[in-house]
């Protein structure tokens, strides 16, 4: 009998419960669609820093971190990668050369990170071929060539094909350099990380810095993130003498970025939602003010306080629940072709990219974020209920009867 | 079980004493300026009358039906209902006493607009928790006595006004209560409907031995009335059956 007196009693406006309906769908695909959109920013970034910048794992000699010295190396570094390369979930293993250095044009120089890389195994790795835009990518046949990116190649002012110069520290604290010519220009979604390095091959890096068989550093890609921290401990079981990391140490600011992505997410939602109580509480308001004598009439003929509080909150929740489904739909089409098709930001500038995100965001969220909503939208009702429901119950019968 | 005040004490009063009011006082403070809406009324009416309580605007009516049927506290005196005295009864005792003892028919009706004329009459017994087949009995035979089968499934926005308060008289009516307190029932109505009402509150009144006592200043009304109390400045200064 309550539900169909609250029932009836939100269908007395269509007009008026069509809005609110309405509020709560809009504000319930904001949210999700706004979760949505974070948590596809998020996953890709994270997918892109993984499988394009740090990899799952990665190897150092244990001081090369705190000073990226050029003696600070793993040495016997091809029998290492072919026993990397057969532990359970490799999917494969780049060495690289990594020492900080300088670039230099006839017109003018900038400093970045040399890398020296086995081109194969890194790209295998990184997909870092996938990423030159103009030239090519390196080949036997032509040695010392460089990969740079484009804001390098503009601040030395040099084209494809020009020549530069290396610089870096020898092993001895000699000054090392080597001539190279840039056969591609190369450019990831981290542009900030793009122009502080440059590719050159492993061999030839060897070649200028006077090294054997050794390295800076050794990438690991794995077939999937949840074998990171086995294959992790393993490494530091059987490797003592090498810094293993995996990619949330590699890169914490991932860390940072996740664990604070639910702390974004409840602000936000809360904003929303606060928005929408107003709007609520405002409604419920008017409908039980309106209907004084009503209520009146109800306490009068026996409703105790129970009932009314009951039907006024009852009314808030259907009003609300009713643009459940609305919004859920709207935010299933939007984020199922958001999924599909993703959002592309590039009409905004290049400001996601200089951020190290992808353009493209593709949309994706976690049931438990649904939840989450979901919850907060019941509780908000509720929440909304209670001062119009007390409002209701301070009425006095004899005196709301005669308004 | 829940405690019934009324049960407790029936049996130390007389079984066919339904109000018994007793020094009524209500002063309502205008302005600081004390206002005696009612001021020392006493009213005793028994199972099965027909009373009509008369008197001008402001005279104390309205207010003195409040307080016998609880929805205002009396400044001083006292309002025993089946021997209960419904003083020391908490709000939410009073509203569970209104529900099982007491029936009201407001001046303007007062249906819920949402519910249909048969939704509306069942609504008390709904609340009382009785079963759906007594319910349905009830409110079929009250749809009978009241003339409205054909407008059972009819929203109040689809019955006139007569038809409204007769809704209002069989919801009032619906769960046997000890009285009914009618507030002015046909100062809305014209006089085909304010006979046809009064028709049927004296028809339930004489098969159901339900007591009324309504407020009026209609004189309709006061010539179908068995006994009339005439308020006059919130005092008793007639009391006459006829």
């Amino acid at each position: 009998m309550l539900m169909r007196l609250a029932w009836r009693n939100v269908w007395r406006h269509p007009g008026r419960s069509g809005i609110i309906i309405g509020a709560v769908a809009i504000g319930l695909f904001a949210s999700l669609f706004l979760m949505a959109f974070y948590q596809g920013m998020i996953e890709q970034r994270i997918d892109s820093v993984v499988r394009h910048e740090t990899s799952h794992i990665q190897l150092h000699h244990p001081d090369y971190i705190a000073d990226q010295d050029i003696n600070f190396r793993i040495a016997d570094a091809d029998s290492l990668v072919r026993a990397l390369a057969e532990l359970p979930h490799v999917v494969s293993v780049a060495p690289r050369v990594g020492v900080p250095g300088m670039i230099q044009s006839p017109t003018s120089s900038t400093g970045l990170r040399i890398n020296g890389v086995d081109p194969e195994l890194e790209d295998n790795t990184t997909g870092l071929k996938g990423f030159v835009k103009e030239g090519e990518w390196f080949s036997p046949e032509r040695r010392h060539g460089i990969l740079i990116s484009a804001k390098v190649a503009r601040q030395l002012n040099v084209q494809l094909r020009g020549k530069v110069v290396l610089m870096a520290q020898g092993p001895s604290g000699e000054i090392a350099s080597g001539a190279f010519r840039v056969i591609g220009i190369y450019g990831t979604i981290n542009g900030p990380r793009d122009d502080a390095n440059a590719y050159i091959t492993r061999e030839d890096a060897a070649e200028m810095l006077g090294l054997g068989d050794e390295v800076h550093e050794v990438a690991i890609l794995l077939d999937h993130s949840d074998a990171v921290d086995a294959t992790v401990a393993q490494l530091r079981t059987t490797m003592p003498g090498v810094l293993v990391r995996g990619w949330t140490e590699l890169s914490p600011e991932m860390q940072i970025l996740i664990g604070t992505f639910d702390q974004m997410m409840f602000i936000m939602l809360g904003i929303i939602f606060i928005a929408l109580a107003f709007g609520l509480v405002n409604t419920m308001l008017m409908a039980v003010l309106e209907r004084t004598r009503e209520i009146g009439m109800l306490m009068a003929v026996g409703m105790g306080r129970a009932r009314i509080f009951g039907m006024v909150v009852l009314e808030t929740m259907l009003v609300v629940l009713a643009g459940v489904p609305v919004g859920g739909a709207l935010s299933a089409a939007a984020i199922g072709w958001g999924a599909a098709k993703g959002i592309n930001l590039t009409a905004w500038g290049e400001t996601a990219t200089q951020f190290g995100y992808d353009p493209n965001v593709i949309l994706a969220i976690k049931p438990y974020h649904v939840g989450v909503v979901l919850a907060m939208v019941v509780a908000i009702s509720l929440l909304s209920a209670i001062y119009p429901a007390i409002k209701a119950l301070k009425l006095n019968a004899a005196e709301a009867i005669r308004k | 079980m829940k405690h019934d005040p009324a049960r407790h004490t029936a049996q130390t009063h007389d079984p066919n004493v339904v109000i018994d009011a007793h020094e009524l006082v209500k002063t309502y403070d205008a302005d600081k300026i004390p206002v005696h809406a009612v001021n020392g009324v006493h009213l005793h009416i028994e199972r099965g009358e027909f009373v009509a309580l008369r008197g001008p605007s402001g005279s104390g009516k309205t207010t003195v039906l409040n307080m016998i049927g609880g929805l205002d506290r009396p400044t001083s005196g006292h309002v025993s209902v089946n021997g209960v005295d419904i003083g020391k009864l908490t709000d939410n005792q009073l509203i569970d006493f209104r529900l099982r003892h007491i029936g009201f028919v407001f001046q303007s009706y007062n249906l819920i607009p949402v519910f249909t004329a048969r939704e509306n009459i069942e609504f008390t017994m709904l609340l009382q928790g009785r079963p759906r087949t007594e319910i349905d009995a009830r409110v079929d035979e009250l749809l009978r006595e009241t003339g409205l089968t054909d407008k059972a499934d009819k929203r109040p926005n689809e019955l006139s006004g007569g038809q409204q308060q007769r809704v209002a008289v069989a919801r009032a009516l619906a769960p046997k209560p000890q009285f009914v307190l009618a507030d002015e029932p046909t100062a809305n109505l014209d006089s085909v409907a304010a006979f046809k009402l009064l028709d049927t509150m004296a028809k339930l009144n004489a098969e159901e031995h339900i007591t009324f006592l309504f407020s009026t200043h209609d004189q309709r009304v006061i010539e179908r009335a068995r006994r009339v109390i005439t308020l006059e400045d919130g005092k008793v200064v007639d009391d006459k059956v006829q």
